[in-house]
């Protein structure tokens, strides 16, 4: 069958999509990205992933449109509503925030989107949660369009939030709603997040490919801990959340590696020794061989720990991040500082190395995790949904 | 699981093993990507990849040897030949990559330890890796003339650096993946897979996934041929192309000199990498050089071929597509507007392609054999 894939822009809604295209390809099935960056990076890095890909849109089009959704609202001011909301525990409220968040951009594809799919015809469509674009393509060729979870949080609602969001948009395409065929892929851990909602699926992390260096192969002498604040949060917010890393991090007997390139990492100052600032490296194979992670709690930064199996010191910034710290901190695999309050401390990092409760709580989730069913083992049923 | 994955740089020798890996990585297992050389090609699979050899001069190798070898393998007889090969130029060159590798390939298999090596068939220093980490070894044809025989001839030719590991007689390997549609290998020399074509990924552009306007024809000599044995073949294309009502997308890679082709018709096009899958979904035919991955991917999409080989395992491939009754096999002379013609109009050979692509699609899939190989490997190591 031909499968036409669609995300949102940006590296978290688009990487998750590579491992079950990949399973796609594998049981040999046509697969055809659709997507478009945030920045120009994003559409190549997608295309790293060896898939093929077209892009929907130019990335200066959502520069545009996240100004316009921000409207007027600095990004502090932005954080701190998005702190509210998430704290608040009104996951409907955040939901119906994200969708109109990310509806304008799914309008902004959608022709170009449904265009792609009237010519090359798929026999379903797999999607990200916020991405109502390739639906709509899906209900206009009467094929299912099966969403595919990336973080904990699956919604039942979320679907038809995006859906009358795009109400214009499904209009102007003269299509009545949304596919009548509907499926989940739900990355969730049994033990984690929303588990219940859909087909179950192993997440397996894609952070791009890339050429392993020597010392990350190895496990070091003392403990390497992972340091990142992801792809979005340095250029939005800043780097605050990791100045530690110049003020503590020098007191503490362990490896801190750090995804920053050299001209980020000055901005934190002189570091100390054992601090080692990196380009961008898969997350999961800088994991592979590290002791924790200190991290912004981005979906995918998150679930690539939990798969992997390291315990987490989450810094939330935005976005979803708050409830995935919290998710973390609920099911003991991890704990969350809140960077307003304080900086990460030597006391943090020496529970973060030492509290056997959370590494033993990230072993547990890690075996849940690899116990689900894979997205190779997902094909059979989508071939299944379309019949 | 934890598997190893090595492989010439070459094209002709990773793409065919991407496929497999992907299907390894989506089912949850993990991969390392172990090769030397040229990195460009492997790094855009979306994989982990690891330099065995880093410095490996790939272009002094190639230099001394590789228009020599492909010339004079091109009448196809020394390639598969009961005789002994070590002082033809082609396996002087598959020895030296070999001997470049190999101490940092089982090197790393001995940090990484594997459960399993899955090794190109050709890049045999696989089964030392496989050992030197106590796990099992796949050997994973690339063509339809990569057979377990000519592999095992081949590997003792070599069989100098598996002594300096202390292996006196060249081990099998306990898989064999054999790519070969049944029509063309009745029996498989182990596990049949489906060849899921990887041509290399990327961004398309908007008319590869459009419908063409007239019937589009492939022309491609692969990413070897053109460099060492020149774009022959595609010049008689374009001197016929002006009486056939077709379009023709001339795929001939970016190093490429195409000095002889100016003043091309109007319905001949050059292109510079297209990755062959995607062009061939928007082609009714193609004209090739006969390289083992692009005579599978020709296969796979089920068109007609003309098969013009221009040296290495060309002749095999193409003297195998002939009698499969999916296409001509023919020299650079034959190559004129008649026998396009007929490759666009004969239905006995767009019969016998679908029948070979219905074949190859019934082959248990990558995803199916990595399934296979998980239930006979995993937990070997970890």
């Amino acid at each position: 069958m031909r499968v036409l894939v669609t995300a949102s822009p940006g590296l978290g809604h688009m990487l998750p999509m590579v491992p079950i295209s990949w399973a796609l390809r594998a049981a040999g099935h046509e697969v055809l990205l659709a997507m478009a960056g945030r920045n120009a990076q994003h559409v190549p890095m997608l295309a790293a992933s060896g898939l093929h890909v077209v892009e929907t849109q130019p990335h200066e089009t959502f520069v545009r449109l996240m100004d316009k959704a921000r409207d007027g609202m600095d990004v502090k001011a932005m954080q701190k509503l998005i702190r509210e909301v998430s704290r608040s525990g009104d996951a409907e409220r955040l939901m119906s925030f994200g969708a109109r968040l990310f509806a304008p951009q799914s309008d902004a594809v959608a022709d170009n989107v449904v265009a792609i799919a009237d010519e090359w015809r798929p026999d379903l469509v797999v999607h990200s949660p916020m991405d109502g674009a390739g639906p709509l393509a899906a209900a206009r060729l009467g094929v299912p369009a099966v969403e595919q979870a990336y973080g904990l949080s699956s919604s039942e609602t979320r679907f038809a939030q995006i859906v009358e969001a795009l109400a214009d948009t499904y209009r102007r395409h003269g299509v009545d709603g949304p596919p009548t065929r509907h499926a989940l892929l739900n990355v969730a851990p049994p033990s984690m997040g929303t588990p219940a909602l859909g087909w179950a699926m192993r997440y397996v992390p894609f952070n791009g490919g890339g050429q392993l260096p020597d010392w990350l192969l190895r496990t070091p002498d003392r403990p390497r801990v992972i340091v990142t604040l992801g792809t979005v949060i340095p250029g939005f917010a800043g780097l605050g959340p990791l100045q530690w890393l110049a003020d503590v991090a020098g007191d503490l007997d362990a490896e801190f590696v750090v995804t920053l390139d050299n001209a980020e990492a000055e901005q934190l100052g002189a570091l100390p020794d054992n601090v080692r600032p990196v380009s961008y490296t898969p997350l999961n194979a800088l994991l592979a061989t590290s002791a924790a992670i200190i991290h912004h709690g981005g979906s995918g930064s998150t679930m690539t720990s939990l798969a992997m199996g390291v315990p987490q010191l989450v810094v939330p910034q935005g976005a979803d991040q708050f409830s995935n710290a919290y998710e973390v901190a609920k099911r003991g695999a991890g704990f969350e500082v809140d960077t307003e309050v304080a900086q990460v401390g030597a006391d943090d990092l020496t529970r973060l190395l030492t509290d056997a409760s959370l590494a033993a709580a990230a072993a547990e989730v890690k075996a849940e995790i690899a116990a689900q069913p894979a997205p190779a083992a997902l094909v059979s049923r989508l071939v299944e949904l379309v019949g | 699981m934890r598997v190893l994955v090595t492989a010439l740089s070459g094209h002709g020798h990773l793409f065919p093993l991407v496929t497999t890996a992907w299907a390894l990585r989506s089912a949850g297992h993990e991969v390392l990507f172990a090769t030397a050389g040229d990195m460009t090609a492997v790094k855009a699979t979306g994989l982990h990849s690891y330099d065995v050899a880093p410095g490996l001069d790939m272009g002094k190798l190639v230099g001394q040897n590789a228009g020599q070898a492909f010339r004079s393998s091109t009448s196809g007889r020394r390639f598969d030949a009961e005789i002994d090969m070590r002082d033809h130029p082609a396996f002087r060159l598959f020895n030296g990559l070999a001997e470049g590798m190999v101490d940092g390939l089982v090197g790393l298999a001995r940090d990484w330890r594997p459960d399993v090596v899955v090794y190109e068939a050709m890049n045999l220093i696989g089964l030392l890796a496989a050992r030197a980490a106590g796990a099992g070894s796949v050997s994973h044809a690339i063509g339809v003339a990569h057979n377990k025989d000519l592999m095992a001839r081949f590997g003792a030719m070599q069989i100098d650096i598996f002594q300096r590991y202390g292996v006196d007689e060249l081990p099998e390997p306990d898989v064999f993946l054999d790519v070969a549609p049944p029509s063309m290998k009745p029996e498989p020399d182990g596990w049949p897979m489906r060849y899921v074509p990887y041509n290399g990924g990327g961004q398309l552009p908007g008319w590869l996934t459009g419908r063409p306007e007239r019937p589009r024809v492939t022309v491609t000599l692969g990413t070897v041929a053109p460099m060492l044995t020149g774009v022959g073949p595609v010049e008689r294309i374009a001197a016929a192309a002006a009486k056939i009502d077709a379009e023709f997308v001339v795929a001939l890679g970016s190093n490429v000199d195409t000095s002889s082709l100016r003043d091309l018709p109007d319905n001949v096009r050059l292109v510079g990498y297209v990755p062959l899958g995607p062009l061939l979904a928007s082609s009714i035919a193609v004209v090739h050089h006969g390289g083992a991955g692009t005579t599978l991917t020709a296969l796979d999409a089920g068109v007609p071929q003309v098969v013009v080989p221009q040296g290495a395992d060309g002749p095999i491939n193409a003297a195998a597509v002939a009698a499969a009754g999916c296409g001509l096999n023919v020299t650079d002379e034959e190559l004129d507007a008649q026998l396009v013609e007929r490759l666009l109009t004969d239905d006995a050979l767009r019969s016998s392609a679908e029948r070979v692509r219905a074949e190859m699609h019934a082959m248990p899939s990558p995803a199916e054999v990595a399934d296979r190989l998980s239930k006979n490997f995993g937990g070997q190591n970890s």
